[in-house]
């Protein structure tokens, strides 16, 4: 009887068809390609894209040439020079990034006591050669001013969403607790190794591909 | 008359093995692999892969680094599921510290760790489909691998290389929102895979090319050092997120799957059916994520928050002090391994005293998977090769480091 129905299977092409109709059924569902560059997917306010360095409202660069971005990049892209300012104030005299090196890790950002250095929302940065992507002081203040708006926004949602804690430092919670589920049955030629008895037993004796035992 | 023995005849004519090679840019070499096959007729006799085209000293650069820099650089070697390398070298550094991220960060760690598994899986299975000749079934997948990368960028703001496990926890708590799409997420995947299964599970052209071919027996996996989901398809039932569970794996409930027959096509049902068991690890995560904390509160580790650094002058000069110099680690040694989609990744890290790994050493997974490939091929058709060589699910950013 099964030889049978293997047969009726195999002589009608059932799962051939099967496999057109449902790719078929997609010409019906909403299209989900979007039309780049005229439409773009959603960005969180986290995202790391294009560095650039921020000033304070009254135009003043906010970094301070602690150096601390330098010291923390893994790949060595920040190189800072610094001086004392007419004013007495401490400030790069060389901010420079090399876009080529950088990882794109955001440790730099974090690092950054003063909120200077972000990664910015901007991820469309390309160019034809190589020394554009070496950014300086005045290339990355420029991008700064072009994406504080934008930036400032992502700050304050991502400060909305909750800022990071440590322990003993936020609300104390619940700890976790585990929650059984109900265990489906799957098919293929598959047992499982159920968590008491894990070692289980050789149990499977099915030549066919669509057995499935459990070892207990 | 006697009978004169015959001539001796001059041996059957072998022509010489035809030698191809495959790879390194061929589309099926999953990177960077260069397959040298020596083929008679169709048939090979002999493959010889080579390795090291992607090579970036990371375990050299590792020893250059605090420990808090060399965390992005695990992210890069399997680049097809990051977060588990992370949370595997995470995991080293806070046994040797001796410190428990708290509930939250652990939580959100095995959260994310089966995350990339689905997205691992769903890679892994719609190229093999590819590789076999399907290409639909990665149009549906990568729509679902799409949508894990946006959860990725949405904690971390990255797609892929997201820095995010932090040795002592996560570096920031998960936005608002988040918990409740992947839990939408959790709902609609299912159909999803279903529908993927339609196409490949049942299907005859699909089952032809992968059902008998690349079979591992139980001693031959056990001997070439199988791990993960290749190791279970060969029946051998050992995951080490039962057999030594790490950051809250003892709590919850799921299945191991294990595969009968050990060759493409269990190896395809086993990653089908750990995605469906991941289904279940992060909805029972999602019913019960504790609330707090995402960081170990301990100074020494940790840097402070924001808004305590820029009101605090202790807590200052302490983010000062982990951010250039970084923290210090005891002398020790560990090797510290994870179930990472696909298999055992281990960090065998030695420290010294400083803020620098003495040593890193790396235990990949595709590694041990790529050497058996020689064995596995003999006998096999070119095509069964490409079929082999995408069931083992190799990615050369790990094989090569």
């Amino acid at each position: 009887m099964l030889g049978l129905l293997h047969h009726m299977r195999s002589w009608t092409l059932v799962d051939i068809a099967k496999g057109f109709a449902l790719t078929f059924s997609y010409v019906f569902r909403q299209r989900v390609t979007l039309n780049y560059p005229y439409e773009k997917g959603p960005l969180s306010p986290r995202f790391r894209g294009e560095h650039a360095l921020r000033r304070y409202p009254n135009g003043e660069e906010r970094c301070i040439a602690c150096k601390l971005c330098e010291a923390v990049c893994p790949a060595q892209a920040i190189t800072i020079e610094a001086k004392e300012r007419a004013d007495g104030s401490r400030r790069t005299t060389r901010y420079d990034l090399d876009m080529t090196k950088c990882i794109y890790c955001g440790l730099c950002q974090e690092a950054c006591p003063v909120d200077a250095i972000v990664e910015g929302p901007n991820f469309e940065y390309t160019t034809e050669t190589h020394e554009e992507l070496l950014y300086t002081k005045e290339r990355l203040l420029a991008n700064g001013d072009r994406w504080e708006a934008v930036i400032a926004a992502n700050l304050a949602a991502d400060m909305a969403q909750g800022p990071s804690l440590r322990e003993g430092e936020g609300p104390k919670g619940p700890s976790r607790r585990s929650n059984p589920e109900s265990r489906e049955e799957a098919p293929g030629s598959l047992r499982f190794a159920r968590d008491d008895g894990f070692q289980g037993s050789e149990s499977v004796t099915g030549k066919d591909q669509g057995a499935v035992t459990h070892a207990r | 008359m006697p009978n004169a023995a015959p001539a001796p005849l001059a041996p059957p004519l072998k022509p010489e093995p035809f030698t191809l090679n495959l790879g390194p840019q061929h589309p099926s070499a999953h990177g960077v692999l260069r397959l040298i096959l020596e083929l008679d007729g169709e048939v090979i006799e002999r493959a010889d892969p080579h390795i090291g085209l992607l090579h970036r000293g990371t375990e050299k650069l590792i020893e250059h680094k605090t420990y808090l820099q060399a965390l992005p650089y695990f992210d890069r070697l399997d680049y097809v599921a990051p977060i588990a390398q992370e949370h595997a070298f995470a995991l080293a550094v806070e046994k040797l510290l001796g410190i428990t991220p708290p509930p939250r960060a652990r939580a959100i760690r095995i959260l994310f760790a089966e995350l990339t598994r689905i997205a691992n899986h769903l890679f892994n299975i719609t190229t093999l489909a590819i590789d076999i000749g399907a290409v639909t079934p990665s149009l549906w997948g990568f729509e679902e691998r799409e949508i894990i990368m946006g959860f990725c960028e949405r904690i971390s703001g990255a797609r892929l290389h997201a820095n995010m496990i932090r040795p002592g926890g996560v570096a920031r708590d998960m936005p608002s929102g988040l918990a409740e799409d992947i839990a939408a997420f959790t709902q609609r995947f299912p159909r999803t895979l279903a529908d993927i299964e339609t196409l490949l599970t049942d299907n005859r052209i699909f089952r032809q090319r992968t059902v008998g071919i690349g079979v591992v027996g139980k001693a031959q996996a056990l001997d070439s050092g199988f791990v993960g989901p290749v190791l279970r398809a060969s029946g051998i039932p050992w995951d080490l997120r039962k057999a030594q569970p790490y950051d809250g794996y003892e709590d919850l409930l799921f299945e191991v799957p294990i595969g009968t027959t050990g060759d493409c096509f269990a190896r395809y049902l086993v990653r089908v059916e750990e995605m469906k068991q991941s289904l279940v690890i992060i909805r029972q995560i999602l019913a019960a994520l504790p609330e707090g904390p995402v960081m170990v509160d301990n100074p020494q580790v940790a840097p402070p928050a924001r808004e305590l650094m820029k009101t605090s002058m202790e807590a200052l000069i302490n983010h000062f002090k982990l951010f250039s110099e970084g923290f210090h680690v005891p002398e020790g040694a560990t090797y510290t391994a994870v179930e990472a989609p696909k298999g055992e990744f281990g960090v065998y890290l030695i420290a010294d005293g400083t803020n620098r790994p003495y040593r890193c050493k790396i235990r990949a997974p595709s590694f041990a998977h790529l050497q058996a490939l020689p064995q596995l091929c003999v006998g096999h058709l070119v095509a069964d090769a490409v079929t082999i060589l995408g069931s083992l699910d190799i990615v050369f950013g790990e094989v090569d480091r």
